[in-house]
């Protein structure tokens, strides 16, 4: 890939290697801070190579903001802060999407007991906080965006600051939140998958889970699988390993941190039976 | 055109990856996921050209160690037709009756599982699943890559709401 601006750095993460150029200096040097904020100790950068097969380019052209990706045109904005919050994000897309060792998926993650709970959703669905409320429980901090599963179906922590969001309407707020800052522990270790739940927030619902095949929990899973698109083969083979031994339940949620209580209760009074609760979880 | 009476399973364009008790399939050409349970799976793999429907009930049976029905894998066929698992279309042979029917009929008499084929579209690419932010209003909405994203952006804070 062609470098098309002066100034350049070359980050790799989870094994993929990414050149960030732009045609301005402090731009490229925010965008460098940005990154590593959110990629925590996940993130390397080499200042004096500039070979990558990826490429993001920051243009600051007049009072606007262009990214492109991989040479291309992808979107603009006006306000600093929030086109390098943007392109964080894309860029942590990325990398989830060409890690060769790992495949991502859209999801909060935890460490309890040693096995790693993962809710896969889509944005807005209340991952992070559900990921809060169960850290705020004593569970292991492992990321609110992606886990991130190997041949071994071991997760990995993908710990960036929790993105949690408050206010409703005009009043929505998104602060990026260490979680230290909740009395949290980020965990360290790659974990088997013990639980997956798929779950949409209902303030309504005391809670109202089934429990679904390996097959089923896959097949919701690999919605939110980051790769699959461009290798189905090794994603479904991941997922597979993974989640063959994870009870998988999806289903209806009240409150978060009612919700995460119950959760760690079950796992804690089943931890010998791989069996859950009856009188929480309906079962088939 | 095969015998609609000897079915063929499909075996191009797909990914498949065999878990215990069902089998997930990647159709290349649909975009589409689907879980077939064991009965469901059992019929597909059967389905070789050269088995009959009544032959492959008795395999079936072998298998399970219950009697099974020609309906039952008529059933089976039917959703493996409308999921593009078959190499050609069968007209499916339920002997008159609805599917509806059929299932309730062949649900109450068997022993074993109805056969059960659930599908999913898969993502298109790595950005369905970006979340949905903004940097002008220009990319929420439609022009946004990440789905259901709404129209309007709030530049503040970067959201599309």
């Amino acid at each position: 890939m062609d470098q098309i601006f002066e100034f350049a750095f070359v980050m790799e993460s989870f094994g993929v290697r990414l050149r960030i150029e732009s045609n301005d200096e402090t731009l490229l040097a925010d965008a460098a801070e940005n990154l590593r904020w959110a990629f925590a100790e996940k993130l390397n950068i080499y200042e004096d190579e500039g070979d990558a097969s990826l490429s993001f380019g920051l243009e600051l052209k007049g009072s606007e903001f262009i990214l492109y990706r991989d040479n291309e045109y992808f979107t603009k904005g006006e306000i600093k802060r929030i086109f390098l919050k943007y392109m964080n994000s894309v860029v942590r897309n990325r990398v989830a999407e060409f890690a060769p060792e790992h495949t991502f998926i859209h999801a909060g993650s935890v460490g309890w007991k040693g096995r790693s709970l993962i809710f896969p959703a889509k944005s807005f669905k209340g991952k992070s906080t559900l990921t809060s409320e169960l850290v705020k429980l004593g569970a292991d901090y492992y990321s609110d965006e992606y886990a991130v599963i190997d041949d071994n179906g071991l997760n990995h922590p993908f710990p960036r600051p929790l993105s949690l969001r408050t206010g409703e309407g005009k009043d929505l707020r998104e602060n990026e939140v260490p979680v230290t800052e909740i009395n949290g522990v980020a965990g360290i270790e790659p974990l088997p998958i013990g639980m997956v739940i798929i779950t949409e927030y209902d303030p309504e619902s005391d809670g109202d889970l089934s429990q679904l095949t390996t097959g089923e929990g896959i097949l919701e899973t690999l919605v939110h699988t980051i790769p699959f698109a461009r290798d189905p083969k090794t994603s479904l083979k991941r997922l597979k390993t993974s989640l063959n031994r994870a009870i998988i339940l999806k289903g209806i949620r009240g409150d978060a941190s009612d919700f995460a209580l119950t959760v760690l209760s079950n796992i804690d009074n089943n931890l010998d039976s791989n069996d859950l609760d009856e009188s929480f979880f309906w079962r088939r | 055109m095969n015998n609609p009476q000897y079915p063929v399973a499909r075996s191009t364009n797909l990914v498949i990856q065999e878990v215990p008790n069902e089998v997930l399939i990647f159709d290349i050409d649909t975009n589409k996921a689907h879980c077939l349970n064991r009965t469901a799976a059992l019929v597909w793999k059967s389905c070789d050209g050269k088995r009959s429907v009544n032959d492959i009930a008795k395999l079936v049976g072998s298998e399970t160690g219950e009697q099974v029905s020609d309906d039952l894998v008529w059933l089976a066929i039917d959703q493996l037709n409308e999921t593009n698992l078959l190499e050609d279309q069968v007209v499916v042979d339920l002997k008159g009756q609805s599917r509806r029917d059929a299932l309730k009929k062949i649900g109450l008499a068997s022993m074993i599982a109805l056969p059960i084929v659930a599908s999913l579209a898969a993502p298109q690419n790595a950005l369905a699943n970006l979340s949905c932010g903004c940097t002008t209003s220009a990319n929420c909405g439609t022009n946004n890559p990440a789905q259901n994203c709404p129209a309007t952006c709030d530049t503040d804070i970067g959201l599309c709401r």
